[in-house]
């Protein structure tokens, strides 16, 4: 058809384009009911392996139980009652249904419900895994951008001589250390725990400067912050010399790019081209790692709880493991495989509102 | 000629390598007059987009600029030497009165932020002006580039633009704040032919509209022949030719120029003269210069004992067309 280009572009283009913005928003719709899809078949996986592996494991679970002093028919009994008798796809089958109902049984240490040791043990460990992030994420970027500004530079090598100690220290050791100066030696903060010996403030959250807040005493809240202070700085370590050494590789990348030649030929500010038009534009790949970070961190900070004494969601799992608490360890791997996919959703997620490229997969 | 707008006298600029510095831009001086349209041609690597990143201040360390100076004229009639501007000082000239236009329209806009968002914050880092103003000289300046429904395309990303497109928001973010001077570094290249032939006519238009020279960068002679007050062909770093578009396209005394122009394939090439005339050989590497005439070893006029012996200087060879060979009185297209 020969019409002019020009009266066939407005109509068309705009039909192009509001047709582009609806389909953006359904397939993001559909691409989150895809991902919850893909939740659940990762639950399935992890509860087969960790029933399972719990299952193929030496030792009867009646007869841990019950110890040396169970009578054969006790055992019997026993088993009957937890259902040892069944065959193991029947077993598995029944655990499916009351785990789908929060049921995971009880502790066999606590005699709790599992899930509430499950549940009661991650508020501590999100906590901290906040604060170690915040820190992480706060002093990490910074660094690496300055770092990038003049790669070679002064602050560019002490940084990243220092995020390269940061990556690779064994973090037991680092925590010891301070733990040992700070703790010990200077006797500045306290060396473990959620609070001091006689304080503790009704339980509400489960989050220790939390429930200090709304106990609204300044006193303990001090006392929750100097113990969260430790144990936050040693496990920040990884994630922040992680954070940093990103930021300052895509910082670097970023800035050869094209558009930020013309930012400079429209003559911005340095601090604006690099805050808006670098920064901005790196942002991606350093969520995603903060993301992975947040992710890893939750699923438990066993050797930072196991120092600094705290009840969190890592030590928990250590001592279940240790004590065939199989009740517990399932509740909590499964609450574990739940966390970290929901996280990885939501880092997937922040990318559809950092780059508005991306709608999909 | 008229009154000067730009004059750079004797631009160099080296880059250190590990094999010492080289110099991408040697000794360079031109000028563009007012209203007028300077096209620079030459192969990659000749040094043009270099030149006119120096021209902006934007060649970035350890790139080194040095010049007797860069005088860009004031509306009041005077001017001010560029190469001796603080930082600060050529923030407010940069995309204020020297805007800059690049070859690859996806790459050069930021892919995270709409156009109207990236042409208002031009407007408004150099005039003061509230958002909603900004926005409507935005709205206006792609109204002006042809770009239908222009309130919608604000709002816009650059991926949701085909190029045509996207290169008319990035000349009209350019052209945003009126500048005396347009900086054009092969603006039509990426594009397609049609495309190409809408954008050059845009250009031409909006530079009668705003009274504004123009910088064209290009190895495309038959974009120069459509723009072209003047043209210098650059090679090797240095001015080789200069001249009127009528000069050089007409008479040209360069054995470079002839080369370029017989390379240009036409309609109607009869196929029988065989393939396309090709210039032999490749630009020389800015490490390794030839002594002499630096294109001496591509040269079909080739003489030993003088073209190897001393670099040409540029000579007039008649109406302001100057030329940088020793034989051009011999030379004919």
């Amino acid at each position: 058809m020969a019409i002019e280009p020009r009266r066939v572009a407005g109509p068309f283009a705009r039909m192009r384009m509001s047709a582009s913005w609806r389909s953006d928003r359904s397939e993001l719709w559909r691409y989150i009911g895809w991902r919850l899809i893909q939740l659940a078949i990762v639950l399935i996986g992890v509860s087969v392996v960790v029933f399972f592996t719990m299952h193929v494991l030496p030792g009867d679970v009646a007869m841990l139980l019950l110890g040396d002093r169970g009578t054969a028919e006790q055992l019997a009994k026993l088993r009957l009652q937890l259902g040892l008798d069944q065959p193991i796809i029947v077993q598995y089958l029944r655990f499916v249904v009351a785990a789908a109902h929060g049921d995971f049984g009880t502790s066999l240490t606590s005699n709790r419900a599992a899930f509430a040791d499950v549940s009661g043990a991650f508020p501590v460990t999100l906590q901290l895994t906040l604060a170690a992030l915040t820190l992480a994420t706060f002093i990490g970027v910074p660094t690496g951008v300055f770092a990038s500004l003049k790669p070679g530079r002064i602050f560019d090598n002490v940084a990243m001589t220092f995020t390269l100690f940061g990556v690779s220290m064994p973090i037991f050791w680092l925590g010891l250390m301070l733990l040992l100066l700070f703790g010990a030696t200077l006797d500045w903060l306290p060396i473990g725990g959620l609070y001091g010996v006689g304080i503790e403030p009704p339980r509400v959250t489960g989050m220790s400067l939390i429930d200090a807040a709304l106990a609204g005493s300044p006193s303990i809240f001090w006392d929750a912050l100097r113990h969260l202070i430790l144990p936050a700085c040693t496990l920040a370590t990884v994630p922040l010399a992680f954070i940093a050494r990103i930021t300052r590789a895509e910082m670097m990348a970023t800035a050869t790019q094209d558009h930020v030649r013309t930012a400079r030929a429209k003559g911005l500010p340095r601090a604006r081209v690099i805050l808006r038009h670098v920064l901005r534009n790196a942002l991606i790949p350093i969520v995603t790692v903060i993301g992975l970070q947040l992710g890893l961190l939750l699923s438990g900070a066993v050797l930072t709880e196991t120092i600094f004494s705290l009840p969190g969601l890592g030590r928990l799992m250590v001592d279940s493991i240790l004590s065939r608490d199989y009740p517990v360890v399932q509740a909590g791997a499964l609450f574990i495989a739940f966390v970290f996919v929901l996280v990885n959703l939501l880092v997937d997620l922040s990318y559809t509102l950092l780059d508005p490229r991306i709608r999909r997969a | 000629m008229t009154q000067a707008l730009l004059e750079v006298e004797n631009l160099k600029v080296t880059f250190p390598t590990e094999e010492g510095p080289i110099t991408a831009v040697d000794d360079l001086s031109f000028r563009v007059g007012s209203g007028e349209t300077l096209v620079i041609v030459g192969e990659s690597g000749s040094g043009k987009s270099v030149t006119s990143l120096a021209v902006m201040g934007l060649i970035a360390p350890p790139g080194r600029v040095a010049a007797k100076a860069i005088r860009l004229a004031d509306e009041d009639g005077g001017a001010r030497d560029l190469s001796r501007l603080s930082e600060a000082e050529m923030r407010r000239v940069r995309g204020a009165e020297i805007a800059m236009i690049f070859q690859e329209p996806m790459t050069s806009l930021n892919p995270v932020y709409t156009i109207g968002e990236q042409i208002i914050e031009a407007i408004r880092f150099h005039e003061a002006m509230s958002r909603r103003a900004a926005r409507a000289r935005a709205e206006e300046m792609l109204k002006l580039l042809g770009i239908p429904e222009p309130r919608r395309r604000l709002d816009a990303y650059p991926h949701q633009l085909s190029g045509g497109m996207r290169q008319r928001a990035m000349i009209g973010m350019a052209l945003s704040c009126r500048p005396s001077l347009l900086i054009a570094d092969e603006p039509t290249t990426a594009l397609d032919v049609t495309v190409q032939a809408q954008i050059l006519e845009l250009i031409r238009g909006l530079q009668k509209d705003f009274g504004m020279a123009v910088i064209f960068i290009t190895h495309n002679l038959g974009v120069a022949a459509e723009i072209a007050d003047r043209i210098m062909v650059m090679y090797a770093g240095q001015a080789v030719e200069t001249g009127s578009a009528r000069a050089i396209f007409r008479g040209t005394r360069l054995p470079y120029t002839i080369g370029l122009m017989r390379s240009v394939p036409r309609l109607g090439l009869d196929r029988d003269s065989g393939p396309l005339p090709a210039i032999p050989g490749n630009v020389p590497d800015l490490r390794r210069l030839p002594n002499g005439c630096r294109f001496h070893p591509r040269c079909a006029w080739f003489e030993p004992g003088l073209c190897d012996a001393e670099l040409p200087p540029l000579e007039a060879c008649g109406d302001g067309h100057l030329v940088r060979c020793l034989r051009w009185r011999k030379v004919h297209a």
